[in-house]
Protein backbone atom coordinates (compact mmCIF):
# COMPACT_ATOMS: atom_id res chain seq x y z
CA UNK A 1 0.00 0.00 0.00
CA UNK A 2 2.26 1.93 0.91
CA UNK A 3 4.45 2.01 -2.62
CA UNK A 4 1.30 2.18 -4.06
CA UNK A 5 0.26 4.86 -3.08
CA UNK A 6 4.03 5.98 -3.43
CA UNK A 7 3.50 4.83 -7.64
CA UNK A 8 0.20 6.55 -7.56
CA UNK A 9 1.19 10.16 -6.36
CA UNK A 10 4.23 10.31 -8.60
CA UNK A 11 2.35 8.97 -11.58
CA UNK A 12 0.04 11.75 -11.08
CA UNK A 13 2.40 14.56 -10.40
CA UNK A 14 4.36 13.25 -13.60
CA UNK A 15 1.11 13.49 -16.18
CA UNK A 16 0.21 16.86 -14.84
CA UNK A 17 3.70 18.11 -15.84
CA UNK A 18 3.60 16.36 -19.27
CA UNK A 19 1.58 16.86 -22.03
CA UNK A 20 0.05 13.40 -23.80
CA UNK A 21 3.38 11.93 -25.68
CA UNK A 22 2.78 11.41 -29.61
CA UNK A 23 2.49 8.33 -31.27
CA UNK A 24 4.69 7.44 -33.97
CA UNK A 25 2.25 5.75 -36.21
CA UNK A 26 5.02 4.46 -38.67
CA UNK A 27 6.83 2.46 -35.93
CA UNK A 28 3.05 0.82 -34.54
CA UNK A 29 2.55 -0.34 -38.20
CA UNK A 30 6.11 -1.42 -38.58
CA UNK A 31 5.24 -3.50 -34.92
CA UNK A 32 2.48 -4.95 -36.63
CA UNK A 33 3.61 -5.72 -39.99
CA UNK A 34 6.56 -7.63 -37.50
CA UNK A 35 3.60 -9.26 -35.87
CA UNK A 36 2.11 -10.50 -38.33
CA UNK A 37 5.16 -12.08 -39.99
CA UNK A 38 4.83 -15.83 -39.28
CA UNK A 39 1.60 -15.79 -40.88
CA UNK A 40 3.22 -14.43 -44.08
CA UNK A 41 6.05 -17.44 -43.75
CA UNK A 42 2.97 -20.04 -43.14
CA UNK A 43 3.22 -23.50 -41.85
CA UNK A 44 6.47 -23.80 -44.24
CA UNK A 45 8.46 -21.42 -42.07
CA UNK A 46 10.42 -23.02 -38.86
CA UNK A 47 8.60 -24.52 -36.05
CA UNK A 48 8.03 -21.91 -33.73
CA UNK A 49 7.71 -24.75 -30.74
CA UNK A 50 10.89 -26.16 -32.47
CA UNK A 51 12.75 -23.29 -31.64
CA UNK A 52 11.52 -23.10 -28.27
CA UNK A 53 12.36 -26.45 -27.13
CA UNK A 54 15.94 -26.29 -28.83
CA UNK A 55 16.56 -23.21 -27.05
CA UNK A 56 15.31 -24.13 -23.47
CA UNK A 57 17.46 -27.56 -23.93
CA UNK A 58 20.77 -25.83 -24.99
CA UNK A 59 20.28 -23.07 -21.98
CA UNK A 60 19.82 -26.11 -19.54
CA UNK A 61 22.95 -27.18 -21.15
CA UNK A 62 24.97 -24.41 -21.48
CA UNK A 63 24.12 -21.81 -18.76
CA UNK A 64 22.12 -23.96 -16.83
CA UNK A 65 23.43 -24.55 -12.77
CA UNK A 66 27.27 -25.48 -12.97
CA UNK A 67 28.32 -22.79 -15.71
CA UNK A 68 31.40 -22.21 -17.84
CA UNK A 69 32.93 -19.48 -19.83
CA UNK A 70 33.70 -21.57 -22.67
CA UNK A 71 30.44 -23.09 -22.58
CA UNK A 72 28.55 -19.42 -21.60
CA UNK A 73 30.20 -18.64 -25.06
CA UNK A 74 29.32 -21.50 -26.78
CA UNK A 75 25.22 -20.29 -25.88
CA UNK A 76 25.99 -16.89 -27.39
CA UNK A 77 26.58 -18.31 -31.00
CA UNK A 78 23.87 -20.65 -30.44
CA UNK A 79 21.57 -18.00 -29.21
CA UNK A 80 22.05 -16.13 -32.70
CA UNK A 81 21.55 -19.09 -34.87
CA UNK A 82 18.34 -19.88 -33.10
CA UNK A 83 18.08 -16.15 -33.46
CA UNK A 84 18.00 -16.65 -37.25
CA UNK A 85 15.64 -19.24 -36.94
CA UNK A 86 12.85 -17.66 -35.35
CA UNK A 87 13.08 -14.61 -37.58
CA UNK A 88 11.92 -17.45 -39.74
CA UNK A 89 8.88 -18.30 -37.62
CA UNK A 90 6.10 -19.50 -39.62
CA UNK A 91 2.19 -20.40 -38.32
CA UNK A 92 -0.55 -22.08 -40.02
CA UNK A 93 -4.40 -21.17 -39.25
CA UNK A 94 -5.36 -17.11 -38.34
CA UNK A 95 -5.12 -15.04 -35.30
CA UNK A 96 -7.97 -16.71 -33.29
CA UNK A 97 -6.80 -18.29 -30.30
CA UNK A 98 -3.68 -19.48 -31.94
CA UNK A 99 -0.53 -20.88 -29.20
CA UNK A 100 1.86 -21.68 -31.94
CA UNK A 101 0.89 -17.74 -33.16
CA UNK A 102 1.88 -16.78 -29.62
CA UNK A 103 4.70 -18.79 -29.14
CA UNK A 104 6.31 -17.46 -32.56
CA UNK A 105 5.85 -13.89 -30.75
CA UNK A 106 7.30 -15.09 -27.31
CA UNK A 107 10.38 -16.30 -29.29
CA UNK A 108 11.85 -12.38 -29.86
CA UNK A 109 11.65 -11.85 -25.80
CA UNK A 110 12.99 -15.50 -25.20
CA UNK A 111 15.98 -14.95 -26.86
CA UNK A 112 16.85 -11.65 -25.67
CA UNK A 113 16.54 -12.95 -21.56
CA UNK A 114 18.51 -15.74 -22.70
CA UNK A 115 21.28 -13.24 -24.40
CA UNK A 116 21.46 -11.36 -21.27
CA UNK A 117 21.57 -13.74 -18.81
CA UNK A 118 24.50 -15.71 -20.58
CA UNK A 119 26.40 -12.29 -21.10
CA UNK A 120 25.54 -11.36 -17.36
CA UNK A 121 26.96 -14.48 -16.18
CA UNK A 122 30.18 -14.36 -18.43
CA UNK A 123 30.89 -11.23 -16.66
CA UNK A 124 31.03 -11.93 -13.41
CA UNK A 125 34.02 -14.32 -12.77
CA UNK A 126 33.09 -15.36 -9.36
CA UNK A 127 30.30 -17.87 -7.60
CA UNK A 128 27.75 -16.00 -5.16
CA UNK A 129 24.67 -17.58 -4.19
CA UNK A 130 22.85 -19.40 -7.35
CA UNK A 131 25.82 -18.65 -9.68
CA UNK A 132 28.10 -21.10 -9.49
CA UNK A 133 31.43 -21.23 -11.90
CA UNK A 134 33.24 -24.11 -12.27
CA UNK A 135 36.14 -22.16 -13.43
CA UNK A 136 35.93 -19.44 -10.53
CA UNK A 137 34.18 -21.22 -8.07
CA UNK A 138 34.81 -18.60 -5.34
CA UNK A 139 33.31 -16.06 -3.61
CA UNK A 140 35.38 -13.05 -4.15
CA UNK A 141 35.35 -9.76 -2.39
CA UNK A 142 36.27 -7.60 -5.02
CA UNK A 143 33.20 -8.56 -6.77
CA UNK A 144 30.93 -7.68 -4.24
CA UNK A 145 31.85 -4.09 -5.47
CA UNK A 146 29.85 -4.47 -8.61
CA UNK A 147 26.19 -4.89 -9.52
CA UNK A 148 25.72 -5.83 -13.31
CA UNK A 149 23.62 -3.79 -15.62
CA UNK A 150 22.40 -4.61 -18.90
CA UNK A 151 20.68 -2.29 -21.17
CA UNK A 152 20.19 -1.99 -24.60
CA UNK A 153 22.81 -0.41 -26.86
CA UNK A 154 21.98 1.91 -29.38
CA UNK A 155 22.33 -0.73 -31.85
CA UNK A 156 19.91 -2.63 -30.03
CA UNK A 157 22.18 -5.24 -28.67
CA UNK A 158 22.56 -5.79 -25.08
CA UNK A 159 25.20 -3.77 -23.61
CA UNK A 160 27.07 -5.05 -20.24
CA UNK A 161 28.13 -2.59 -17.90
CA UNK A 162 30.00 -3.35 -14.18
CA UNK A 163 28.09 -0.79 -11.97
CA UNK A 164 30.29 0.15 -8.40
CA UNK A 165 27.15 -0.89 -5.57
CA UNK A 166 26.39 2.29 -3.72
CA UNK A 167 28.43 2.48 -0.12
CA UNK A 168 25.62 1.57 3.09
CA UNK A 169 23.85 5.04 4.18
CA UNK A 170 24.05 5.44 7.88
CA UNK A 171 21.04 4.83 8.34
CA UNK A 172 21.22 1.49 6.46
CA UNK A 173 23.86 0.61 8.75
CA UNK A 174 22.08 1.46 11.92
CA UNK A 175 19.04 -0.69 10.94
CA UNK A 176 22.29 -3.41 9.96
CA UNK A 177 23.06 -3.13 13.87
CA UNK A 178 20.04 -3.20 15.33
CA UNK A 179 19.17 -6.35 13.98
CA UNK A 180 22.35 -8.22 14.57
CA UNK B 1 8.00 -46.56 -25.38
CA UNK B 2 3.91 -46.86 -26.69
CA UNK B 3 1.40 -45.34 -29.24
CA UNK B 4 -1.54 -43.82 -28.84
CA UNK B 5 -3.78 -42.31 -31.28
CA UNK B 6 -5.80 -39.17 -29.84
CA UNK B 7 -8.86 -37.96 -31.96
CA UNK B 8 -9.26 -34.48 -31.09
CA UNK B 9 -11.95 -31.75 -32.18
CA UNK B 10 -10.74 -29.42 -34.14
CA UNK B 11 -12.57 -26.47 -35.40
CA UNK B 12 -14.58 -22.88 -33.79
CA UNK B 13 -17.74 -21.17 -33.47
CA UNK B 14 -19.23 -22.60 -36.51
CA UNK B 15 -18.32 -25.85 -36.73
CA UNK B 16 -15.45 -28.52 -36.46
CA UNK B 17 -14.66 -32.42 -36.20
CA UNK B 18 -12.52 -34.90 -35.06
CA UNK B 19 -8.87 -35.18 -36.45
CA UNK B 20 -6.52 -38.28 -35.73
CA UNK B 21 -3.43 -37.59 -34.11
CA UNK B 22 -0.93 -40.41 -33.54
CA UNK B 23 1.97 -39.67 -31.28
CA UNK B 24 4.32 -41.84 -28.78
CA UNK B 25 3.45 -41.59 -25.73
CA UNK B 26 6.04 -42.13 -22.25
CA UNK B 27 5.47 -43.53 -18.77
CA UNK B 28 3.97 -40.65 -16.24
CA UNK B 29 2.15 -38.36 -19.01
CA UNK B 30 -0.93 -37.03 -18.67
CA UNK B 31 -3.49 -36.08 -21.08
CA UNK B 32 -2.05 -32.02 -21.59
CA UNK B 33 1.41 -33.50 -22.17
CA UNK B 34 0.20 -35.40 -25.19
CA UNK B 35 -2.11 -32.84 -26.43
CA UNK B 36 0.83 -30.10 -26.18
CA UNK B 37 3.41 -32.72 -27.72
CA UNK B 38 1.26 -33.14 -30.75
CA UNK B 39 0.78 -29.29 -30.80
CA UNK B 40 4.17 -28.96 -31.06
CA UNK B 41 4.93 -31.37 -33.53
CA UNK B 42 2.14 -32.00 -35.81
CA UNK B 43 -0.70 -28.89 -35.41
CA UNK B 44 1.12 -25.60 -34.19
CA UNK B 45 -2.11 -23.55 -34.94
CA UNK B 46 -4.58 -26.04 -32.73
CA UNK B 47 -5.81 -23.87 -29.17
CA UNK B 48 -5.74 -25.30 -25.68
CA UNK B 49 -5.92 -23.86 -22.30
CA UNK B 50 -3.95 -24.28 -19.81
CA UNK B 51 -1.91 -22.56 -17.18
CA UNK B 52 -1.03 -24.55 -14.38
CA UNK B 53 -0.62 -27.84 -15.20
CA UNK B 54 -0.74 -28.94 -11.47
CA UNK B 55 -4.51 -29.17 -11.19
CA UNK B 56 -5.18 -26.09 -9.48
CA UNK B 57 -5.41 -23.40 -12.43
CA UNK B 58 -8.62 -24.80 -13.81
CA UNK B 59 -7.79 -24.00 -17.18
CA UNK B 60 -7.48 -27.15 -18.93
CA UNK B 61 -11.32 -28.68 -18.87
CA UNK B 62 -12.21 -30.82 -21.58
CA UNK B 63 -14.23 -34.07 -21.72
CA UNK B 64 -11.95 -37.06 -22.42
CA UNK B 65 -13.30 -40.29 -23.75
CA UNK B 66 -16.50 -38.19 -23.36
CA UNK B 67 -16.02 -37.75 -19.46
CA UNK B 68 -15.54 -34.27 -18.40
CA UNK B 69 -12.06 -33.97 -16.79
CA UNK B 70 -8.52 -31.84 -16.45
CA UNK B 71 -6.37 -32.60 -18.73
CA UNK B 72 -3.21 -32.05 -16.54
CA UNK B 73 -5.07 -34.42 -14.10
CA UNK B 74 -5.88 -37.25 -16.01
CA UNK B 75 -3.09 -39.74 -16.27
CA UNK B 76 -2.52 -41.60 -19.87
CA UNK B 77 -2.33 -44.56 -17.36
CA UNK B 78 -5.32 -44.64 -16.29
CA UNK B 79 -7.18 -44.49 -19.75
CA UNK B 80 -7.10 -47.64 -22.02
CA UNK B 81 -4.13 -47.03 -25.10
CA UNK B 82 -5.22 -49.66 -27.39
CA UNK B 83 -8.17 -47.59 -28.57
CA UNK B 84 -8.12 -43.57 -29.29
CA UNK B 85 -8.50 -41.76 -27.14
CA UNK B 86 -11.32 -38.36 -27.82
CA UNK B 87 -10.48 -34.99 -26.56
CA UNK B 88 -13.12 -32.11 -26.87
CA UNK B 89 -13.78 -29.36 -25.47
CA UNK B 90 -17.14 -28.65 -23.00
CA UNK B 91 -20.11 -28.87 -24.46
CA UNK B 92 -21.89 -26.45 -22.26
CA UNK B 93 -20.03 -23.21 -23.29
CA UNK B 94 -19.75 -21.45 -26.94
CA UNK B 95 -16.49 -23.04 -28.78
CA UNK B 96 -13.60 -20.45 -29.29
CA UNK B 97 -11.60 -23.05 -31.01
CA UNK B 98 -10.17 -26.43 -30.82
CA UNK B 99 -10.18 -27.36 -27.42
CA UNK B 100 -10.61 -23.66 -25.71
CA UNK B 101 -14.60 -22.83 -24.66
CA UNK B 102 -16.01 -19.33 -23.79
CA UNK B 103 -16.76 -19.57 -19.91
CA UNK B 104 -17.72 -15.85 -19.73
CA UNK B 105 -21.27 -16.49 -18.59
CA UNK B 106 -19.98 -18.31 -15.24
CA UNK B 107 -18.58 -14.26 -14.80
CA UNK B 108 -21.62 -12.45 -15.68
CA UNK B 109 -23.28 -15.23 -13.23
CA UNK B 110 -21.25 -15.07 -10.10
CA UNK B 111 -21.20 -10.94 -10.62
CA UNK B 112 -25.39 -11.21 -9.79
CA UNK B 113 -24.65 -13.09 -6.78
CA UNK B 114 -24.81 -10.59 -2.90
CA UNK B 115 -21.31 -10.15 -2.53
CA UNK B 116 -20.18 -10.98 1.28
CA UNK B 117 -22.07 -8.52 4.00
CA UNK B 118 -19.53 -9.32 7.05
CA UNK B 119 -21.42 -8.23 10.77
CA UNK B 120 -18.89 -5.35 13.15
CA UNK B 121 -16.55 -7.10 14.63
CA UNK B 122 -16.56 -8.66 18.76
CA UNK B 123 -15.75 -6.53 20.87
CA UNK B 124 -12.58 -7.89 21.15
CA UNK B 125 -11.57 -6.59 17.86
CA UNK B 126 -12.17 -10.09 15.87
CA UNK B 127 -13.99 -12.14 13.99
CA UNK B 128 -13.70 -15.01 15.44
CA UNK B 129 -15.64 -17.85 14.36
CA UNK B 130 -15.85 -22.15 15.29
CA UNK B 131 -13.45 -23.99 13.55
CA UNK B 132 -16.40 -26.18 12.74
CA UNK B 133 -17.87 -23.21 10.64
CA UNK B 134 -14.70 -22.42 9.39
CA UNK B 135 -14.10 -26.25 7.96
CA UNK B 136 -17.79 -26.09 6.81
CA UNK B 137 -16.44 -22.54 4.07
CA UNK B 138 -13.32 -24.27 3.71
CA UNK B 139 -14.04 -27.52 1.54
CA UNK B 140 -16.10 -24.46 -0.47
CA UNK B 141 -13.06 -22.09 -1.33
CA UNK B 142 -11.21 -25.53 -2.35
CA UNK B 143 -12.97 -24.34 -5.59
CA UNK B 144 -10.42 -23.89 -8.94
CA UNK B 145 -13.36 -22.26 -10.76
CA UNK B 146 -12.81 -25.19 -13.92
CA UNK B 147 -16.62 -25.06 -14.66
CA UNK B 148 -16.77 -28.96 -15.11
CA UNK B 149 -19.39 -28.90 -12.49
CA UNK B 150 -21.30 -26.76 -14.89
CA UNK B 151 -20.23 -28.66 -18.19
CA UNK B 152 -21.91 -31.95 -16.07
CA UNK B 153 -24.91 -30.56 -15.17
CA UNK B 154 -28.09 -31.65 -17.77
CA UNK B 155 -30.04 -28.51 -16.42
CA UNK B 156 -27.25 -26.71 -18.96
CA UNK B 157 -25.98 -29.13 -21.05
CA UNK B 158 -29.08 -30.15 -22.28
CA UNK B 159 -31.58 -27.74 -21.56
CA UNK B 160 -29.74 -25.30 -22.10
CA UNK B 161 -31.37 -22.97 -18.80
CA UNK B 162 -28.51 -20.62 -18.78
CA UNK B 163 -30.70 -17.49 -18.49
CA UNK B 164 -32.54 -19.35 -14.99
CA UNK B 165 -30.36 -21.49 -13.50
CA UNK B 166 -26.75 -20.72 -12.30
CA UNK B 167 -25.59 -23.68 -12.12
CA UNK B 168 -23.72 -26.37 -9.09
CA UNK B 169 -20.45 -23.79 -9.21
CA UNK B 170 -22.64 -20.78 -8.52
CA UNK B 171 -24.99 -22.65 -5.83
CA UNK B 172 -21.61 -23.91 -3.90
CA UNK B 173 -20.51 -20.26 -3.90
CA UNK B 174 -23.82 -19.25 -2.68
CA UNK B 175 -23.30 -21.48 0.30
CA UNK B 176 -19.88 -20.58 1.06
CA UNK B 177 -21.44 -16.91 1.41
CA UNK B 178 -24.89 -18.40 3.43
CA UNK B 179 -23.12 -20.53 5.92
CA UNK B 180 -20.09 -17.82 6.37
CA UNK B 181 -21.70 -17.02 10.34
CA UNK B 182 -19.80 -13.52 10.13
CA UNK B 183 -21.95 -13.03 6.84
CA UNK B 184 -25.40 -10.67 7.49
CA UNK B 185 -26.83 -10.94 3.58
CA UNK B 186 -30.01 -13.09 2.88
CA UNK B 187 -29.24 -14.52 -0.47
CA UNK B 188 -32.22 -17.56 -0.36
CA UNK B 189 -35.14 -15.30 -2.65
CA UNK B 190 -32.31 -15.09 -5.48
CA UNK B 191 -31.81 -18.71 -5.23
CA UNK B 192 -34.95 -19.23 -5.63
CA UNK B 193 -36.03 -16.98 -8.26
CA UNK B 194 -33.03 -15.98 -10.14
CA UNK B 195 -30.71 -18.62 -9.57
CA UNK B 196 -33.78 -21.35 -10.17
CA UNK B 197 -32.70 -23.94 -7.43
CA UNK B 198 -35.12 -26.02 -8.23
CA UNK B 199 -33.92 -27.26 -11.43
CA UNK B 200 -31.50 -29.40 -9.64
CA UNK B 201 -32.87 -32.42 -9.38
CA UNK B 202 -29.34 -33.93 -7.23
CA UNK B 203 -28.36 -36.26 -9.98
CA UNK B 204 -24.68 -35.80 -7.96
CA UNK B 205 -23.18 -35.60 -11.55
CA UNK B 206 -21.59 -32.14 -10.36
CA UNK B 207 -19.76 -33.91 -7.44
CA UNK B 208 -18.78 -37.17 -9.50
CA UNK B 209 -16.59 -34.62 -12.11
CA UNK B 210 -15.13 -32.27 -9.12
CA UNK B 211 -11.31 -32.02 -9.64
CA UNK B 212 -10.80 -30.52 -6.00
CA UNK B 213 -13.67 -33.77 -4.71
CA UNK B 214 -16.07 -31.01 -3.15
CA UNK B 215 -19.43 -32.65 -2.28
CA UNK B 216 -21.22 -30.23 -4.03
CA UNK B 217 -24.66 -31.60 -3.76
CA UNK B 218 -24.52 -32.92 -0.36
CA UNK B 219 -22.98 -30.35 1.55
CA UNK B 220 -23.39 -27.06 -0.22
CA UNK B 221 -26.71 -27.47 -2.70
CA UNK B 222 -29.32 -30.02 -0.34
CA UNK B 223 -28.70 -27.65 2.53
CA UNK B 224 -29.45 -24.77 0.46
CA UNK B 225 -32.62 -26.41 -0.87
CA UNK B 226 -33.83 -26.85 2.48
CA UNK B 227 -32.96 -23.50 3.92
CA UNK B 228 -35.25 -22.35 0.59
CA UNK B 229 -37.97 -24.83 1.16
CA UNK B 230 -38.05 -23.63 4.70
CA UNK B 231 -38.24 -19.57 3.93
CA UNK B 232 -40.78 -20.07 0.87
CA UNK B 233 -42.74 -23.29 1.13
CA UNK B 234 -43.37 -24.30 4.76
CA UNK B 235 -46.96 -24.75 5.53
CA UNK B 236 -46.90 -23.34 9.21
CA UNK B 237 -44.85 -20.47 8.65
CA UNK B 238 -47.35 -19.58 5.19
CA UNK B 239 -49.93 -19.46 8.14
CA UNK B 240 -48.30 -17.51 10.31
CA UNK B 241 -47.59 -15.23 7.64
CA UNK B 242 -51.23 -14.54 6.79
CA UNK B 243 -52.55 -14.04 10.23
CA UNK B 244 -49.34 -11.34 11.14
Amino acid sequence: MVFGQRAGEFAAKFAKAHSAGRIDHAFVEKVAQNALGPFDRGAAGENPFAVQHELQEMMQDLVGIVRVESEMESALGEIAKLKARAAQAGIAGNREYNNGWHTALDLDNLLTVSEIIARAAIERKESRGAHFRDDYPDKSEDWAKYNIRVSKSPAGDPKVERVPVKPLTDEHKQVIEENK
Amino acid sequence: MAIATFKIWRGNASGGKFVDYTTEVEAGMVVLDAVHRIQASQANDMAVRWNCKAGKCGSCSAEINGRPRLMCMTRLSEIPLDQPITVEPMHTFPKIKDLVTDVSWNYRVKERIKKFAPKPALADGTWRMQQADIDRVQEFRKCIECFLCQDVCHVLRDHDLHDEFIGPRFLLYNAALEMNPMDTENRLGDLKDSGGIGYCNITKCCTKVCPEEIKITDNAIIPLKERVVDEFYDPLRRLFRVFS
